[in-house]
């Protein structure tokens, strides 16, 4: 905990990322207290929902080997957005498409994978090929899923929503560039967030944006890609052919109500392609392509 | 690739969000405890008066989530000599008196003449304190603590119990307070209480004398913006009892000669409706920090008092600070404050000589040095000078100094305390 020009920040490393709580308020209780909690719900959502884990539901539910698995009421809700956001982007968004990191490995090289490595998975990808009748759900046998594209933002959402019945005002929340403000600084000049740079991730901000409240999360490929023969492969797979969508923006950021939508949406506008402004033009929401 | 129906997607996403965030929070695991602790020495001086130690240690531990306990104990120990409300320089002396002081100590004097009596008390006490309360968020903007103290002298107990609850508003913008605490108190001095008027020559005693007090406070305070806090208070307080101090006396003089003839035990009414509206603000510049306040009180004994104290703290390098303090005060005199009675005149109702109730100005000027020896260790060390006088110039002027040593020690690392920059 340590306090920035009278703004109170906490910092702690939840679903591989840092996080950070900014509370502009005087009691430094308080913003521990905040904090506390912060970091509580962080680290409750990374262990539930984490893939990484053999111990929760995700890890039941991709080793389940066909059997239909009971979920329980947070899992449903979660399972229900992830099945909206299939059928509302026409199979852009899938949570089974998890899978086909075993042959794509964006490390900067250019070592593509073979056509035909990816179309031996395909059969494995498919949110359609899932029964999910809350709240069972039933995978066919090697097909996994993977909440990594919404937890952190669900995390962000979920931790405004408990802070925010301390404070109305003044925090802000940034797990890993997924932020949410509840309500700007206690003087009423609103945060100010800067946009990486993707050609310098970490070192250099390219854009400024006063944010006050709601959600803002950013997509893109700055740390994320292969490269051959000229061609910028970003880490944004279409489910359903298995390969990158080519000519992306580089970095999408969208503010919306929730974290959650503002994270969707900037994903689906990466799924558009070089047709993401226009994408974005038409859902009406703030956004800065670069 | 084209999704479908573009336009709604940002309505759909809307809807499928509400049902995954509309849940209820998780509950929540006990967070760490953390504990504070502080111990401070004190030493009060007025040159020729009275001198007192004090030692106070307090604790406070979170207990558990929102809530907690603190126990305070405190030591003073008090001697030295105080005005008895006896006339200063009385014109002649005259024979042998004996005056009863507090906590069992008495003292004889010998004069000629007029009978006189020395207008110092001496006396010797020692008072024992403890205190022990328990607060916790009874929801996440109201916050309640409840309090039991009780302290004892030679000649005087007092138990006590209050409550007081704090409500955050307009996005803790604001916060209102509500408090009330019932005292009851037991004057026996060793000798028996002197009936009221009573000649100090009459050894007739009385039984102990007891006094409640109810006080009742409201309050609000304020973020006006991110540096300034205000602050107001209105509190009521209502004693009851024996509120008559049975070491004072009022001198009866000859009206002729103004030499003293008798000295009579003084009397106070039984009651007394006490009233003060307190008003602070407080200000942080980029490190330093100013305090303002003002306090106007009131009573129905006919006392009004006005004190006007002005901080500031300075922060001098890595975390050591400066602090100064600037306090002034006056009082008007209580109706039945008399510095004496006439012989041959008839008793008022009430009378006391008492110089505390007379018409006083008090100056105090203060500074205060904290050295943080690591994140969790404070120490302070604090000096004070005040200057007390009547105002009517009956009663001799009192100078007194202070010294106090503050050392606190916490699991935890206090920003807020020193507005020091994080490492």
């Amino acid at each position: 905990m340590k306090r920035i020009k009278d703004v109170w920040v906490g910092c702690f490393q939840a679903m591989a990322s840092p996080c950070e709580v900014f509370v502009d308020h005087t009691d430094r209780l308080l913003a521990k207290k905040l904090f506390q909690l912060a970091e509580e719900e962080a680290l409750r959502i990374e262990q539930k929902f984490s893939r990484y884990r053999n111990d929760n539901i995700i890890f039941k539910i991709n080793n389940a080997n066909g059997q239909r698995i009971p979920v329980d009421e947070e899992t449903s809700n979660l399972l229900d957005f992830a099945d909206a956001c299939y059928q509302m982007s026409g199979g852009c968004f899938d949570i089974t498409s998890g899978l086909l990191r075993k042959v794509w490995h964006f490390d900067g090289s250019d070592s593509l994978p073979s056509p035909e490595a990816v179309k031996t998975l395909l059969p494995c990808i498919g949110w359609g090929k899932v029964r999910w009748q809350r709240p069972n759900l039933t995978l066919p046998a090697g097909m996994e899923i993977d909440l990594g594209g919404i937890g952190k933002e669900y995390a962000v959402d979920k931790t405004a929503e408990i802070l925010s019945q301390y404070l109305s005002t003044g925090v802000l929340i940034n797990y890993g560039g997924d932020l949410f403000a509840l309500g700007p600084q206690i003087n009423g000049i609103p945060w100010n967030v800067g946009i990486d740079d993707p050609n310098a991730t970490g070192d250099q901000i390219l854009v400024q944006i006063p944010f006050s409240k709601g959600g803002l999360a950013t997509s893109g490929d700055a740390r994320r890609y292969l490269l051959k023969e000229g061609v910028r492969y970003g880490h944004i797979l279409d489910p359903r052919t298995g390969w990158p969508v080519l000519n992306t923006p580089r970095s999408v950021t969208v503010a919306a109500k929730t974290c959650m939508e503002a994270g969707m949406l900037a994903t689906l506008a990466m799924m558009q392609g070089s047709d993401a402004e226009s994408f974005l033009q038409e859902q009406e929401v703030p956004f800065w392509l670069i | 690739m084209q999704l479908d129906k573009k336009r709604s997607i940002r309505q759909a996403l809307a809807i499928a969000t509400c049902g995954v965030l509309s849940q209820s929070p998780v509950s929540l695991q006990a967070a760490d405890i953390s504990w504070k602790s502080d111990m401070t020495t004190l030493h009060y001086a007025e040159q020729g008066r009275v001198s007192v130690s004090e030692t106070i240690a307090s604790f406070r531990r979170e207990v558990g989530e929102d809530e907690w306990v603190s126990l305070k104990f405190s030591w003073d120990a008090i001697t030295g000599a105080s005005a008895n409300g006896a006339i200063f320089n009385p014109p002649k002396s005259g024979s042998t008196q004996t005056v009863t002081s507090p906590s069992g100590t008495s003292r004889t004097f010998q004069t000629g003449g007029s009978e006189t009596v020395d207008p110092l008390t001496r006396f010797k006490d020692v008072r024992v304190a403890a205190q022990v309360s328990n607060g916790q968020y009874l929801t996440p903007t109201l916050k309640g603590e409840a309090v039991g103290n009780l302290s004892f002298e030679n000649d005087y107990d007092s138990y006590g119990a209050g409550g007081t609850l704090a409500w955050d508003i307009f996005q803790r913008m604001i916060t209102l307070t509500g408090g009330l605490s019932i005292d009851i108190d037991t004057v026996r001095p060793i000798n028996g209480n002197p009936p009221e008027f009573a000649s100090i020559s009459n050894t007739a005693r009385l039984g102990q004398g007891e006094k409640q007090t109810i006080q009742s406070i409201i309050g609000l305070s304020q973020v006006v913006n991110r540096k300034t806090l205000t602050q107001l208070n209105y509190s009521r307080t209502m004693n009851d009892g024996y509120l008559t101090d049975p070491y004072k006396i009022v001198t009866v003089i000859d009206a002729a000669s103004g030499a003293p003839v008798d000295y009579l035990y003084e009397k106070r009414p039984t009651s007394r409706v006490r009233n003060a509206i307190f008003w602070n603000t407080a200000h942080h510049f980029t490190e330093d920090v100013a305090h303002f306040s003002y306090r106007y009180y009131w009573d129905d004994w006919g006392v009004r008092s006005h004190t006007s104290d002005i901080q500031y703290r300075l922060e001098v390098w890595r975390g050591h600070s400066l602090q100064t303090s600037f306090r002034y005060y006056t009082q008007t005199a209580a109706d039945f404050y008399q510095y004496s009675l006439t012989q041959g005149q008839p008793l008022p109702s009430f009378a006391s000589a008492d110089y505390r109730l007379g018409h006083l100005i008090t100056k105090s000027t203060g500074i205060k040095y904290s050295i943080p020896f690591s994140k969790q260790i404070d120490f302070s060390l604090r000096a004070e000078q005040t200057h007390q006088n009547d105002a009517d110039n009956l009663f001799p002027s009192v100078n007194a100094t202070l010294f106090q040593a503050i050392f606190s020690i916490s699991d935890r690392v206090d920003y807020a305390q020193s507005s020091r920059a994080p490492p």
